[in-house]
């Protein structure tokens, strides 16, 4: 079964302190899989560590806090839920401690295992502060899709290069963008370009597999068929 | 690009804090702007729970789009810190502070030396923080 998108949401306050962000999104489809680019900036606490909720369902944690090494203080969150339920339900992210600003995007997909979905992960912090791109290095052992969200203050995301192509969502400084296909089993980059300023971005990317094609009910199909 | 030379001082105007606040975001589908209006902490935790689409918030000519929970309550009509406004909470001087340009808003913790006893904010401070790319 090929894994495709379904739809995105995002939310993006901009001059608002707060601890707690929700806003709906909307999944369809069979296999559904969620994903939340999330982003913090301007917390006190430098790190507030949030977790993520869909319909109350508590999202795993793909990796935290990722700072992307401006000095605004912006960090890079992300989040998945296998079989999240379908409809339209509310995500909500809440820090653990500190006040400041944050933003998410919510994508989600169909086709996707809904057993062990994720394959593999990976974070990037750009420590010299300059840069035109945000580039993630993954080692895939299956063939699937690349998520890559990331936070850059001086925002301008383009599209991607090497094997992530396609830009999800661009909001004012967080960014995601998907291999917008299948990629076979590899180590390769995922990457988001950025312009238009001095500082780096940081991010994280994962990588997800399809869901089996069901041989079954092609069998059963076939016999039906005899 | 912002300006090289900006202003060492602007200033603020000072709210009173009270305490934690939660608040609903609607796009007004008249004006196309944000719009904040205040909700109870109740209201703001069930969105969260199991079903708790169902409980969104719904106002005539306006789309909700989303809410936030812990924010800085003050004595605006929103609750919420206006551009160039600031309330004192925990010793720290929160601010709500325009950028060069005008366009965007930076929400910042800033010691209290940051802003003097007329509400004038010391830029210096602020970018000696880090946080000089901001405003």
């Amino acid at each position: 079964m090929a894994i495709a998108f379904d739809a995105k949401t995002k939310a993006t306050p901009t001059g608002a302190g707060s601890s707690s962000i929700t806003f709906s999104h909307t999944v369809t489809g069979t296999n559904p899989f969620l994903i939340l680019g999330g982003q913090t900036y301007n917390f006190s606490t430098g790190t507030p560590t949030p977790t993520a909720t869909y319909n109350g369902t508590t999202m795993t944690v793909v990796a935290q806090d990722i700072k992307d090494y401006s000095l605004n203080n912006y960090r890079s969150h992300q989040f998945y839920l296998k079989a999240p339920s379908t409809g339209a339900n509310n995500v909500v992210m809440t820090a653990t401690t500190g006040t400041g600003v944050l933003t998410g995007v919510a994508v989600s997909y169909t086709g996707v295992d809904q057993t062990s979905p994720f394959l593999t992960s990976g974070t990037f912090v750009n420590n010299t502060d300059t840069g035109a791109s945000l580039t993630v290095s993954l080692t895939t052992s299956s063939t699937g899709w690349w998520f890559i969200s990331g936070a850059n203050v001086d925002a301008n995301w383009s599209s991607g290069g090497g094997n992530t192509t396609n830009i999800v969502d661009v909001t004012a400084t967080n960014g995601c963008a998907d291999s917008n296909g299948d990629i076979t089993a590899q180590t390769g980059n995922a990457t988001m370009n950025f312009s238009g300023g001095t500082r780096g971005a940081g991010g994280i990317a994962m990588a997800f597999k399809a869901a089996a094609a069901s041989s079954v009910n092609s069998n059963f199909l076939m016999f039906m068929n005899q | 690009m912002k300006p090289n030379v900006q202003p060492v001082t602007r200033q603020l105007t000072q709210r009173t804090y009270l305490g934690v606040g939660y608040v609903h975001c609607f796009l007004n589908e008249s004006s196309g702007e944000d719009e904040f209006f205040p909700c109870s902490e109740a209201e703001y935790l069930k969105l969260g729970e199991v079903g708790g689409n169902a409980h969104n918030p719904v106002r005539a000519g306006y789309t909700w789009k989303y809410s936030l929970g812990g924010t800085d309550k003050v004595d605006t009509p929103n609750t919420l810190l206006g551009v160039d406004e600031y309330c004192i909470r925990n010793g720290k001087a929160v601010s709500l502070l325009a950028d060069a340009n005008g366009i965007d808003t930076a929400y910042l913790e800033l010691p209290l030396s940051a802003v003097d006893s007329k509400g004038l904010l010391n830029e210096t401070v602020v970018t000696e923080l880090g946080y000089g790319n901001s405003i």
